[in-house]
């Protein structure tokens, strides 16, 4: 052991003139410890957070949509899905039909979003049955899959009988609207992980879906699952370059870009707030050196005379701060990768959907968040530990020896 | 006559709120290697900033202090601290222990600022503390020690890396008549088998028998 570092710790643990000492040298522990598990736990949610609801949006929804301008209906959309069928990054496509609608049954009723899909599409079907909560995937026409929320708020269960009105069904009156009504029964019950889905969505099979509205066999588009899921703006554009005119596209990070940006700012925005929290436990290391280095004025003046140069002295006090953040961190960081682990594995906070999306506490650590956390620990202690260091360096030690 | 430090129109002012005072006055003087010498006069006499500015722990106003010919005041803070550690043993009235240090780690400690190792500090620090006569008290914490034990680890402390020159600021202050004269038996002991050099304050007037010159000092003068 180097003897520099000998003297540090037997000043920093050794004999304290006051109990005080002690506690406010616990404190400063506690604050970086509290400071880095809490940066830990909180980025490592929020990136759960993120990851969480990506892959829910990314598991029902489709990575690449086919669209036409102003959302014309497609008839076209075997030609469409024909000429597209060579890129490689394409696992499978469907056509589909987007729209709204209400949902009736009994007394209760509910505004939906309709989506057509195709009985025959496997990949469609496979989705469907992962997410399968009650019943089963719907097998013919006249069947319906809806979210376990928009099944509680209706108050139905499988088998029962619903209707769904479109507008646009009818054309039988000009001039005025009146909306087709259909019936369907509740063939099974989703739950997709995500309030919104779950609250809104209706499956129904895409020939009845484009006879309500009044399609005629026209659908909204074709989707496309594909193989690199970020890959998804590339490829639309290479898509959208050979259909030409009038097809557009669309991809589901350009429909969630607000989501993931709100969902980035407010991870950056705990990130700062909680490096509040490192920087006042900063403040708390600086008192307590402080603390020290009045208490041993008398010893730094000895260290002196004995041979310790000002740097000497000053590594000591800087070695000090250096163990005190070295515990907090190393105690702060294991207690928020425990925390996290404890929190993944057993998924023990709930959340109201409603409100969070989601209805577990996710967590992802990702490894160059800890980095981050701390080297951004290491540098902001430092720059606390100068002070005190610097103050003890320059002590005089004629004065430290002085008596009368 | 060899001189290993030779002080030369040294002063030394304090400022003391808006007026400065000249603690030191003019100081001229020569030490001889090898020699006891004691530095006597009245409290407030400027002895001890004298012996400070010698030991380097100190700066003059003005004038100079050689060190076997070298301007020690014109080194760094580094060198300066070295050439502490490696030349000069300071004993003080107190004894000035650290308290969490055993006595033989007390000891050891200008040896490791040499960076010798833990293992050869530690050896050499026993050795020293038994020629003292402490060879029962190496392990004990200061505080468990007599006033007379403790001073006697604060002197093989200061000649642990067998330094030229011994710089005693009223070191038999606080100890009896019987410690007294261990104590100087002891430094003049070693002054004749080692040839070190001492620089002794005192208030004491029976220690004159050990010395070889002694200088006196009134208001910041040397005045014989
Ligand atoms: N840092 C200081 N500031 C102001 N006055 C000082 C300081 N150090 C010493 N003095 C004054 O210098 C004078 C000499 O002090 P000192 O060298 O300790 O005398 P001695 O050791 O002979 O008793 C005293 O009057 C003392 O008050
Ligand atoms: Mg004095």
């Amino acid at each position: 052991m180097n003897h520099i570092l000998f003297i540090a710790i037997k000043h920093l643990f050794g004999r304290r003139k006051t109990i005080f000492g002690y506690i406010t040298t616990g404190i400063a522990i506690g604050g970086i410890f509290i400071g880095v598990a809490s940066l830990i736990i909180v980025l490592s949610v929020m990136n759960g957070f993120q990851k969480d609801v990506k892959e829910r949006i990314v598991d029902i929804n489709s990575h690449v949509v086919v669209l036409k301008y102003f959302n014309e209906p497609m008839k076209e959309y075997k030609d469409v899905m024909d000429s597209i069928r060579s890129f490689k990054e394409i696992v499978s496509m469907t056509p589909f039909i987007y729209s709204k609608g209400l949902v009736q049954f009994e007394n209760y009723a509910d505004g939906v979003i309709i989506r057509g899909f195709d009985l025959n599409d496997s990949s469609t079907a496979e989705v469907l049955r992962r997410h399968l909560k009650f019943g089963e995937v719907p097998k013919n026409q006249n069947e319906v899959y809806i979210g376990i929320d928009l099944a509680e708020d209706i108050r139905a269960h499988t088998g029962d009988l619903i209707t769904v009105a479109t507008p646009f069904g009818s054309t039988e009156t000009m001039g005025s609207l009146i909306p087709k009504v259909s019936q369907f029964t509740i063939a099974g019950i989703f739950d997709a992980g995500m309030y919104q889905y779950n609250a809104e969505l209706i499956y129904i099979p895409i020939e009845k879906a484009s006879e309500i509205l009044g399609l005629s066999g026209s659908v909204t588009g074709v989707e496309l699952m594909i193989k690199d899921i970020y890959k998804a703006p590339e490829l639309a554009q290479k898509i959208e370059k050979r259909l030409g005119y009038p097809f557009r596209t669309n991809n589901w990070i350009e429909l969630n870009g607000s989501l993931f940006a709100a969902l980035a700012l407010e991870k950056k925005i705990m990130f700062l707030i909680l490096l509040l929290v490192v920087i006042v436990a900063e403040f708390n290391i600086i008192t307590t050196l402080i603390m020290i280095v009045m208490e041993r004025t008398t010893e730094i003046g000895v260290l002196k005379t004995l041979g310790l140069a000002q740097r000497d002295i000053l590594k000591i006090y800087l070695y000090q701060g250096f163990i005190i953040n070295f515990i907090g961190t190393v105690t702060g960081l294991a207690a928020g990768l425990t925390a996290c682990f404890l929190l993944s594995k057993y998924k023990f906070i709930d959340l109201p959907g409603q409100v969070y999306l989601l209805d577990k506490l996710p967590v992802d650590v990702q490894f160059w968040d800890v980095i981050f956390v701390l080297a951004l620990t290491v540098v902001v202690s430092f720059v606390a530990t100068l002070y005190p260091a610097m103050k003890a360096a320059s002590m005089d030690a004629v004065k430290a020896i002085r008596y009368e | 006559m060899n001189s290993i430090f030779t002080v030369s129109d040294l002063n030394r002012d304090f400022k003391v709120t808006d007026k400065t005072i000249r603690v030191l006055n003019n100081i001229n003087l020569e030490i001889e290697e090898g020699k006891v010498t004691l530095i006597l006069g009245p409290s407030g006499a400027g002895k001890s900033t004298l012996l400070h500015i010698i030991g380097t722990l100190d700066s003059p106003t003005s004038g100079k202090v050689l060190y076997k010919g070298e301007d020690i005041h014109s080194l760094n803070d580094k060198k300066q601290a070295k050439w502490r550690n490696k030349n000069i043993g300071f004993i003080f009235q107190f004894h000035y222990l650290l308290n969490e240090f055993l006595a033989y780690e007390n000891v050891m400690l200008p040896s490791l600022f040499m960076n010798k190792s833990f293992k050869e500090s530690a050896k050499s620090a026993r050795e020293l503390l038994g020629e003292l006569g402490l060879e029962e008290r190496t392990e004990h914490k200061p505080n468990e020690l007599s006033g007379g034990e403790q001073q006697r680890v604060a002197i093989a402390r200061a000649l642990i890396n067998d330094p030229d020159v011994i710089l005693a600021d009223e070191p038999t202050g606080n100890l009896d008549s019987k410690n007294t004269q261990f104590v100087m038996d002891f430094f003049k002991k070693i002054n004749n088998e080692k040839k070190k050099t001492f620089i002794i304050i005192t208030h004491n007037e029976e220690l004159l028998k050990y010395a070889d010159r002694n200088v006196n000092m009134k208001d910041g003068f040397i005045v014989a």
